[in-house]
């Protein structure tokens, strides 16, 4: 027997069979047993909800701080300048800059003046 | 199936108003062929029978992910493939029978099988179909029986044009000189 001569006998079925009614009923049969596909109803949590604002608040939060952090480390750097010349502040420069105690304390404070200036100030004005 | 338009229904599987009447319209209209392309496969009505049922189960629940890039026929015809090999490939190993060794029990199955009524010629042509690799088998089956055309067997299998009808033709003169030898 060659290809040629199953070719003439060939049919989809080839001696295979189905019960009665098999692929008329199938549909029916098929469709009662899928399930029920629920549509997801997107409910999101409250922090679903505020996140977004959470992470606008922290970046806000974070750049504030970075500012903070920059001028801070500018003012620094003043000050280290300030205190490198301090030994050339003159009593007149600080006693213009002093009108009241408080200006003092702000003073030393920002200009990182030694001890001694300030002793030496407080003997000049006594 | 009378009033199947594919693109029509591609569109109403998208709806979920629509999507369980549409995969009725699937159902319908592409059972009988897929049945027929899994009971070549493995030879049992109960086992073919049970393989479809898989095959659109899985459909079914994945049916949102398609998005109609690929045939619908093309996608059913692969999750078909798909569930029909691996049910082999479980029926191997609990048998204790390697790939190499030929699917021997499928013909004992045939046998075995009251809904094969097929004389002589067409159980010689079965046993010699099964004594093919299994790929080869599937590309005869497609070709032979379902006359599918090599470039949506192409993109079913994954394979090129050329390789499947070089697989076809050994296929084919494997199984004449088998049934030569037989007759």
């Amino acid at each position: 027997m060659n290809m040629n001569n199953i070719s003439k006998s060939r049919t989809r079925k080839s001696g295979f069979q189905v019960p009665e009614g098999y692929f008329e009923n199938f549909t029916d049969r098929m469709m009662a047993q899928l399930p029920e596909k629920e549509e997801e109803v997107y409910t999101p949590t409250l922090w679903q909800r505020v996140r977004p604002w959470a992470y606008m608040a922290a970046m806000f939060m974070g750049i504030s701080l970075m500012v903070r952090l920059f001028t801070g480390l500018g003012a620094m750097s003043d000050s280290i300048n300030i205190s490198s010349a301090s030994s050339e502040i003159s009593m007149e420069m600080l006693s213009d800059a002093m009108s009241e105690d408080d200006e003092l304390v702000r003073y030393v404070y920002y200009t990182s003046m030694n001890d001694n200036i300030v002793y030496e100030y407080a003997a000049q004005q006594e | 199936m009378q009033n199947y338009d594919e693109s029509e229904v591609i569109t109403q599987l998208q709806s979920p108003e629509m999507r369980r009447a549409a995969f009725a319209k699937v159902v319908a209209h592409y059972s009988e062929q897929l049945y027929w392309h899994i009971r070549k496969l493995v030879m049992s009505h109960d086992d073919a029978d049970d393989l479809l049922q898989n095959t659109f189960m899985k459909a079914w629940m994945n049916i949102e992910y398609f998005r109609g890039e690929a045939k619908l026929s093309t996608w059913l015809y692969r999750i078909a493939i798909n569930e029909s090999l691996t049910f082999l490939s479980k029926q191997r190993q609990q048998l204790n029978i390697s790939i190499d060794e030929g699917d021997s029990f499928l013909a004992e199955k045939l046998e075995a099988d009251e809904w094969f009524c097929g004389d002589d010629a067409e159980k010689h042509l079965h046993q010699a179909i099964l004594k093919l690799p299994e790929k080869q088998r599937l590309v005869f089956n497609m070709r032979y029986f379902q006359e599918m055309k090599y470039e949506e067997m192409s993109s079913i299998l994954g394979t090129s044009v050329g390789a499947l009808k070089a697989s076809y033709h050994l296929a084919a003169k494997k199984i004449e000189d088998y049934l030569t030898e037989k007759v």
